[in-house]
């Protein structure tokens, strides 16, 4: 993969305060950075995190050539209203604002809309490696010659949906996280971060996922003790990196997207290289190589 | 690198396979009526696929009592269709899966939420474990024993041109040497009720196209396709992708703007591409849903690129319904079919030209044409506005 | 008629989420849509449909109907006394 350089990054993520089982986000006032009244009164919760760290990452950037989003869930909150409504208006009358904004594709939508982007718009809804596959299409959309990539991710935790998962079993070993983080990705910049390498498994074993990670450094002509610092949100990385690993999912919970905050930890270090490892509750692995 | 359509897998109202859905196509056989297996009040037709779960299941060899989602279920049956179809070897090349859905588990969701909606620690947890739309890719990935690159788009009704897209682009940069790519969705209460809200449900038969129509109609099924460099294919191609290109139309949230500058702007940009000239196009599958704004908005942006002289063209939406996230998987197959065996397809229900533009559909079956390259739009919500453009495959 | 206009600023206000809007800043003459009013969409109509079905058992069944009974409060509830049952 040729590197794409992050020029520039937002985040919208916990502080680490653990409430009960979830890790809510610390969000900003909203009306000061989404500033199109007529739009914003529509948005739920997830919309405008997304909307918001969106435009904050846009900034004064033009020439926006694609706008690509990943999330595992999507806008869960105006998915449950809307399913809400049909059950207790019985299918008639409803609402269409809670439909039309549960589309997965509504925060890249709404930035087209709010910025006037008519590139490429794509967004990303594959579990554990919904970021992942955007960050992929996001480095073919740089290698192909686009000048300006936005790529971010969203989740959002309700009640609904944290009391489904602590009965799943998925919130044994980290609270139910949430947030935003945008990346501005372009070919050359200097002294930027550059995303690397992404690869992305389904269903491996701790012993497969090691062999993973081997040779995915080797293929980077790196060597495993090249790595400065891993951000870790899997036990397997734990056990080959040591002292070098720092477990991102404390600070932000787990989701689905939640190696969107730790891409944007990597970019908030100086470290020369970052390894993203992460886990999604044995379902989906995923590797994120981040250089200066 | 040339790429290459190798395999085609279609399910939708109008059959479970591809010859099934060609031959409905020849017949002017929709597959509209009051919906058979989903419990619904809305008295709207729909083009629902013709068999239970539980035959779905049997026809895919899954033991009857599993918990699949009926998503995941059509996305077996189709994509399982193209892979056979393309003959790769699944286990010596690499691989991948990309396929779309708009609403991933919701079928088995709806029924969750019954139980748990008054009391949270009720519901069983299987059925709504499938939620998340990556569910129904991974079900289809097991089934096929695909294990590479595997992924999820989501961009409403254009969702699988999009994921056509990106399988075209990852061979081109030697991610892959084959992907099965293509969309699959179910009908469901939160999707019908969701169109409904938005009053653009049209109570009768829909009618592209057509002065008249009022709306479209839901549909289900899945459509996949398998892309692969020329070079490697181990059967003769039934035509080339040469042409792709997604644009937004950053007008409104759900609708299209009147003078179709998303749908002007993903044309244009996909006959740049391929660079084939407005005049080699011989057909194109729209969009066409049915809706006055959608099919409006299309039609403008067609006249805007081709003037007067418009190819033939048609929607087959009136046959299998508006599939969501399935349909550009389903009219790829059908498009593929285009040019490789020459058909046009009927847009059924047109009596007469909207004032506007004046354009008449394709509304007779025809085949034998000589079709050199084929225009297939497919457009959703977020001005979301995906074209694709398949050419004739040539030693 | 008066009661009957601020009853449905309210609503408006209410179902379409109007932040920082209050009653007395819409002007019930002024076009509730487009440029100049309150800028209203095709999605406020379809939610002004539901009001007026749900809170007044009036049925509109083509959005297209909604342009000149929607243009401004007043015209909206003129429209309302005049066929509510």
């Amino acid at each position: 993969m040729q590197p794409v350089f992050i020029i520039n990054s937002s985040s919208i993520a916990s502080d680490g305060t653990v409430a009960g089982l979830t890790m809510p986000a610390v969000e900003p006032d909203y009306k000061e950075i989404i500033t199109d009244a007529t739009l914003r009164r529509r948005m739920s919760r997830f919309v405008k995190m997304g909307v918001a760290c969106g435009l904050e990452c846009l900034g004064q950037t033009s020439d926006i050539d694609a706008v690509i989003t990943a999330t595992g869930l999507g806008c869960l909150s105006d998915t449950e209203k809307f399913i809400e409504s049909i059950v207790v208006n019985n299918e008639r009358l409803l609402n269409p604002t809670p439909f039309i904004q549960s589309t997965f594709n509504t925060v890249g939508g709404q930035l087209a809309l709010l910025k006037g982007i008519h590139s490429y718009n794509v967004t990303y809804v594959h579990r554990g490696l919904s970021f992942e596959s955007a960050l992929i299409d996001a480095a073919l959309q740089v290698a192909d010659g686009a000048r300006n990539v936005l790529v971010g991710a969203i989740d959002e935790i309700t009640v609904a949906s944290t009391d489904a998962q602590r009965r799943m079993g998925l919130l044994k070993n980290y609270p139910l996280g949430e947030g935003s983080q945008f990346f501005m990705l372009a070919a050359k910049a200097d002294a930027a971060p550059a995303v690397c390498d992404v690869e992305t498994h389904t269903g491996l074993i701790n012993s497969e996922f090691a062999a993973v990670i081997e040779s995915f450094v080797q293929r980077n002509n790196l060597r495993l003790d090249d790595i400065d610092c891993v951000l870790s949100g899997s036990s397997v990385a734990e056990k080959m990196f040591g002292d070098k690993t720092v477990d991102f999912k404390k600070q932000c919970g787990e989701y689905q997207t939640a190696t969107a905050f730790a891409l944007w930890k990597a970019t908030q270090m100086n470290c020369a290289n970052v390894l993203i490892v992460n886990q999604y509750q044995q379902i989906n692995q995923s590797l994120i190589l981040v250089r200066r | 690198m040339r790429i290459a359509v190798t395999g085609l897998g279609a399910v939708s109202g109008i059959g479970l396979n591809v010859e099934e859905n060609i031959d409905a196509l020849r017949r002017k056989r929709h597959g509209m009526e009051k919906p058979r297996f989903f419990q619904t009040n809305l008295d709207v037709p729909v083009s629902e696929v013709k068999k239970s779960d539980t035959e779905l299941k049997h026809l895919l060899g899954v033991e009857p009592d599993k918990t699949i989602s009926r998503t995941a279920l059509l996305g077996m049956l189709a994509a399982r269709e193209a892979l056979s179809d393309s003959q790769i070897d699944a286990k010596a090349m690499r691989v991948g899966l990309i396929s779309s859905t708009s609403v991933g588990g919701m079928d088995l969701s709806e029924v969750f939420y019954n139980d748990f909606r008054t009391d949270h620690s009720r519901g069983r947890l299987r059925m709504v474990s499938q939620h998340d739309c990556g569910a129904s890719t991974e079900f289809i990935a097991n089934q096929l024993g695909i294990t590479g690159f595997t992924t999820t788009i989501s961009t409403a009704c254009s969702s699988a041109g999009n994921a056509i897209m990106l399988g075209a682009r990852m061979l081109k940069h030697n991610m892959l040497d084959a992907v099965i790519v293509g969309g699959t969705d179910s009908l469901c209460k939160f999707t019908l009720n969701g169109f409904n809200s938005l009053m653009i449900l049209d109570k009768e038969h829909c009618r592209p196209f057509d002065a008249t129509r009022a709306g479209l109609n839901l549909g289900e099924g899945a459509g996949y396709i398998v892309l692969q460099s020329a070079e490697t294919a181990r059967r003769k191609p039934y035509c080339l992708l040469i042409g792709y290109a997604n644009a937004n139309d950053a007008y409104h949230q759900t609708g299209c703007s009147p003078e179709g500058n998303g749908a002007f702007k993903s044309m244009s940009e996909a006959i740049a591409m391929s660079g084939v000239k407005p005049e080699e196009i011989d057909y194109i599958n729209v969009h066409g849903t049915g809706t006055p704004n959608n099919d409006l908005s299309e039609g403008m942006a067609l006249k805007r690129i081709f003037g007067d002289k418009v190819p033939p063209f048609s929607s087959v939406k009136a046959f299998i319904g508006h599939t969501l996230g399935a349909s550009e998987g389903i009219e790829a197959v059908y498009s593929a079919l285009s040019v490789s065996r020459g058909f046009i397809y009927p847009n059924l229900n047109f009596k007469s030209p909207a004032p506007e533009t004046q354009l008449v559909p394709e509304t007779e079956f025809s085949e034998g044409n000589n079709i050199r390259n084929v225009l297939s739009n497919a457009f959703g919500f977020g001005g979301n506005d995906t074209t694709l453009l398949f050419s004739k495959f040539e030693e | 008629m008066e009661e009957l206009i601020e009853k449905l600023k309210g609503e408006l206000i209410a179902e379409l989420n109007l932040e920082e809007i209050k009653p007395a800043d819409i002007d019930a003459e002024a076009p509730l849509f487009g440029d100049g009013g309150l800028g209203l969409d095709s999605i406020d109509a379809l939610e002004i449909i539901l009001i007026l079905e749900r809170n007044y058992g009036i049925k509109i069944d083509n959005p297209a109907q909604g342009k000149e009974i929607f243009y401004s409060v007043k015209t909206l509830a003129e429209y309302i006394t005049a066929h509510q049952k």
